[in-house]
């Protein structure tokens, strides 16, 4: 065998041996490759289906937000359009401000006026006010002249009654007199029985009281006394009438029965006309 | 003897070793293991643990650690 023929045998051999590790490392490292490759031709496909479910959801979603941005477009433009007529209801709401300040205003220039008037009627009332009290006190003032001039019409009234009673009282005693004095002329002598003004005196210790009062037509005062010809009361006898707070007036007997009389008032004493009551003392003398 | 290089009387005169048609036979094979080696290398060498290093990882597995490829 030639030397050449050796030595390319030995490197054969060598190169196979080489070939051979080269080969089985290559077939394991190739078989790694392969099964890392099919995983993650797995993972590949897994995720290419959970890429679809993605997408599909997305493509869900995108309409959705499709279908929702047009909604929103609208609201939009419905919302544009309310601006503007908010716009515009602001504008006439700020017009009708703008009126009502000046409305106000004028408001405010007439109430300083109405109060300017008002005040001008409360110091009219008030002046009117302490005018009507002035009136009412010289009314009240003049109403008690009147009543004062009133008491002294009837005082004098009473007085002007009791000297017409006087009066008259005297005529009669002037009448009794004089028919006396012719008596006396044509008998000679006058009478006892009776008192100096011609009425008879009444018993000693005479003591009655008014039952009645009355008011004769004629306008004298006629009194009803508990005392009669039992109590030897007789016609023309002179009486005293007493009250509480002493003698009120002079009375003569006018009519007599058993245990009653009339008698006429011939004097009353000056403004004691009231005190003529039922119950009055009646005396023969004071 | 023949083995020892000694000739046996009588015997044939050995002939000297030549060149023949085994021989390039030979050379031809040679050269394709050669070609082989080579291909196979670099491309063992692509799939190789990219942990090891240049030209060594021709003859190293992945084993049961995750495929790890060089970046060339």
């Amino acid at each position: 065998m030639h030397a050449l023929t050796k030595v390319l045998v030995v490197i054969g051999a060598f190169l196979s041996v080489l070939l051979a590790g080269l080969s089985v490392a290559y077939t394991a490292n190739v078989d790694s490759v392969r099964d890392e490759y099919s995983q993650l031709k797995k993972q590949i496909t897994v995720a290419n289906a959970l890429v679809d479910d993605v997408n599909q959801q997305a493509a869900a979603q995108r309409e959705s937000n499709v279908a929702e941005t047009s909604d929103l477009r609208n609201q939009t433009t419905q919302l544009i359009a309310e601006l503007a007529g908010l716009q515009s209801e602001n504008s006439r709401l700020q017009a009708d401000v703008a009126s009502l300040h000046q409305a106000a205003s004028l408001h405010a220039a007439q109430i300083d006026q109405f109060l300017a008037t008002s005040e001008t009627y409360a110091e009219l009332n008030s002046k009117q006010s302490q005018e009507l009290g002035m009136l009412r006190s010289k009314e009240l003032e003049g109403a008690r002249r009147e009543i004062a001039l009133s008491d002294r019409i009837n005082e004098l009234e009473g007085r002007l009654e009791v000297s017409i009673e006087t009066s008259r009282s005297l005529q009669e005693r002037i009448v009794d007199l004089r028919e006396e004095l012719e008596y006396a002329k044509q008998d000679g002598s006058g009478t006892q029985i009776q008192s100096d003004t011609g009425f008879l005196k009444a018993p000693v210790g005479f003591r009655a009281s008014v039952t009645d009062v009355r008011r004769d037509p004629a306008g004298s005062t006629l009194l009803e006394i508990n005392a009669g010809s039992s109590d030897n009361l007789r016609e023309n006898m002179k009486l005293n009438i007493v009250g509480e707070s002493g003698y009120i007036a002079s009375a003569v007997v006018q009519l007599v029965d058993d245990n009653s009389a009339i008698v006429r008032v011939t004097v009353l004493k000056a403004g004691r006309e009231n005190e003529l009551r039922e119950g009055n003392i009646v005396l023969g003398t004071l | 003897m023949n083995q020892l290089g000694m000739q046996m009387p009588g015997a044939q005169r050995r002939r000297s070793a030549s060149l023949n048609i085994y021989t390039g036979l030979l050379a031809v094979a040679v050269l394709c293991l050669l070609a082989a080696v080579l291909m196979v290398g670099v491309q063992a060498n692509k799939v190789g643990p990219a942990d090891s290093g240049e030209y060594v990882r021709a003859i190293q597995t992945h084993g049961d650690n995750p495929v790890k490829l060089p970046s060339n």
